[in-house]
């Protein structure tokens, strides 16, 4: 017993640490060995212009790699410039040819990397592109993964992809890239990819009594309140937004909600308040 | 950044014990059973750290998504945010210990990620009053912890439990994150995403301070109408842009047409940050916010689709 006893003793104080992992401090510091920077409006950031999009085989993959790294992180003020450096290279094939090959190798590896890989290959309107973005678009999407709050989470990552995909073959506007956009929004699996065939159809070809009349032969009719949903882009004031949202919910009184329900709603849990004061200046 | 390896705070103190334990091991008395009981005490010490919850089922942290990367390019791990972000978010080491809190800078585990979508929060909007839905005050205050006219008070976890993005538990303020959000091969592993299950797991919380009743399945209702969504579906109650002044998204009226569901929180956090956001905000994570937007307003409101976010060129 005498010796049962410290070894007892022992495996209390780790079982006691172990749950109050700091020792007993109720809540250390977040630390990091690194040293610490100044604040980010101080930082030098590299604001590179867009790189070229050029060369073939070996080099175009090279170029398309190094514009999707200068793509994803590129601000505001670079669009332009990104669009410029776009439109030079759209006779080249080898670029298209490389931008998608990683689209697809991405897809599964990282999301946001193969959305700006998706959407150059789409501002870069080239006939290779064209066939790559109909052929992803097109793409199986898969019926059994992780379930995830009412989705299946792989398919409905494949289909927001799908739809970024969509967008370039609407953006290429020529006769077979209509006719693939109009069977997208008539005949694919996905809501997501019908609803974004629908916006991109409109974006290109305005919203007017042509376009609508197309569209009418092809849209689910399930789906016909796509048309009209509320757009909200970036050059629109607050009353042209505001006036496009009063007609649509004149055209579809069904839309507006019941009133919210009340009751039920357990007492709010007692926490001990928070005093962080205000964030650091950025 | 190297990985760190998913182990207990406390691994230091375990081995000083296990050390200490098998000094006295080394008594006399015992020299016949020693073997077996230093074998013994050695197994049950490994134990005990898998014993702790969050212990070595933790979310992937080998790698983070571009969105994330490029956002955290930004501002290259400014340790002053962090250091305010634990404190406004309510983020306690024990629920963290094994996700970067002590490695806060290594953007492939949960708590950095965590603290770059709350950047993205707090400064990334542009908050243009004739074309915002809603300004960073409103965000701010759906997301951090401090009890206001938006919830009662929160505290910020991160899960490995599975079928979720994130949950909101009413009996003890707790919004958790789960892997869907910080596993970078995952659609919804960005800054902007992220930070929409802030505002979305937030907005429960308003439903509770307020006594809203938002559906019985989790807060949320079942499929029927435009919701494709089984059982995670919502309203979503339209306004134009200044119907709310910054500062009010928490008013309601107690009818349709003043008040907010989680899921239309979350899709006009996300087109604000698409749209509106400062003109530092990487393309990727622009992007990201337009895509997880656009997706969740085709298929998660019965009386969908909600509003379609920015414009559909593709560059």
């Amino acid at each position: 017993m005498s010796i049962h006893l410290p070894v007892l003793i022992m495996i209390g104080i780790s079982l006691v640490a172990c749950v109050t992992p700091d020792g007993g401090n109720a809540n250390a510091k977040p630390t990091t060995v690194q040293i610490s920077g100044p604040a980010p409006s101080q930082l030098k950031l590299d604001v590179r212009p867009a790189p070229k999009l050029v060369g073939t085989g070996a080099d175009a993959s090279k170029s398309a790699l190094e514009f999707i790294d200068w793509a994803a992180a590129s601000t505001v003020d670079q669009h332009e410039d990104g669009r410029a450096a776009i439109a030079a290279a759209t006779a080249n094939d080898a670029i298209a040819q490389a931008l998608a090959d990683e689209a697809f190798r991405l897809a599964s590896v990282d999301h946001s990397r193969a959305l700006i890989a998706l959407s150059v290959l789409g501002e870069l309107r080239n006939p290779v592109g064209q066939v790559a973005l109909n052929k992803f678009v097109n793409q199986d999407l898969p019926s059994k993964g992780t379930e995830v709050e009412g989705v299946i989470l792989e398919q409905e990552a494949l289909a927001s992809l799908e739809a970024k995909a969509v967008q370039g073959l609407a953006y290429m506007n020529n006769g077979t890239a209509i006719e693939q956009t109009l069977q997208v929004i008539a005949r694919h699996p996905s809501r997501i990819v019908r609803a974004a065939a629908i916006e991109a159809y409109f974006f290109n070809n305005g919203d007017n009594a042509d376009t609508r009349g197309t569209l009418s032969q092809y849209i689910r009719k399930d789906e016909l309140i796509f048309e009209d949903r509320p757009r909200r882009v970036a050059a629109e004031t607050d009353a042209q937004f505001n006036a496009k949202l009063e007609a649509y919910l004149k055209i579809h009184p069904e839309v507006v909600p019941p009133a919210p329900e009340t009751g039920g709603a357990s007492d709010l849990p007692k926490l001990d308040p928070v005093t962080p004061g205000l964030p650091p200046l950025r | 950044l190297t990985k760190l390896e998913p182990v207990c705070r406390t691994q230091s103190l375990n081995q000083k014990s296990l050390n200490q334990s098998l000094n006295i091991l080394r008594g006399e008395p015992m020299k016949a059973i020693k073997p077996m009981l230093r074998k013994l005490l050695a197994g049950l010490l490994l134990l005990i750290p898998l014993a702790t919850s969050n212990a070595f089922a933790v979310c992937v942290q080998t790698s983070a998504s571009v969105a994330d990367q490029t956002l955290w390019n930004n501002h290259g791990c400014w340790q002053a945010f962090f250091l305010w972000q634990y404190k406004a978010y309510d983020l306690r080491s024990g629920d963290w210990n094994n996700r970067g809190w002590q490695d806060a800078c290594n953007v492939n585990l949960e708590f950095p990620k965590h603290w770059n979508a709350a950047y993205l929060v707090t400064y990334g909007l542009s908050d243009n009053n004739a074309k915002s839905f809603h300004g960073t005050i409103d965000y701010r205050a759906t997301a951090e912890a401090a009890s206001s006219q938006f919830h009662g008070g929160i505290f910020h976890t991160a899960t490995d439990a599975a079928g979720i993005f994130g949950s909101y538990n009413p009996n003890n303020g707790n919004v958790a994150t789960a892997c869907p959000l910080y596993n970078a091969a995952s659609a919804n592993a960005n800054p902007a995403s992220r930070a929409g299950d802030y505002m979305h797991e937030g907005w429960h919380a308003w439903m509770q301070k307020h006594n809203y009743n938002n559906g019985s399945f989790g807060g949320h209702r079942a499929a029927s109408g435009n919701c494709t969504a089984a059982n995670f579906c919502d309203y979503f109650y339209f306004h134009g842009i200044g119907a709310y002044a910054f500062g009010a998204m928490w008013e309601s009226n107690g009818t349709a047409s003043r008040f907010h569901s989680p899921n239309q929180v979350q899709v006009e956090f996300l087109c604000d940050v698409a749209d509106y956001p400062q003109p530092w905000v990487p393309e990727s994570v622009r992007q990201t916010a337009k895509s997880d937007a656009n997706t969740r307003a085709a298929q998660r409101f019965i009386n969908g689709p909600g509003y379609s976010c920015g414009d559909p060129r593709p560059w």
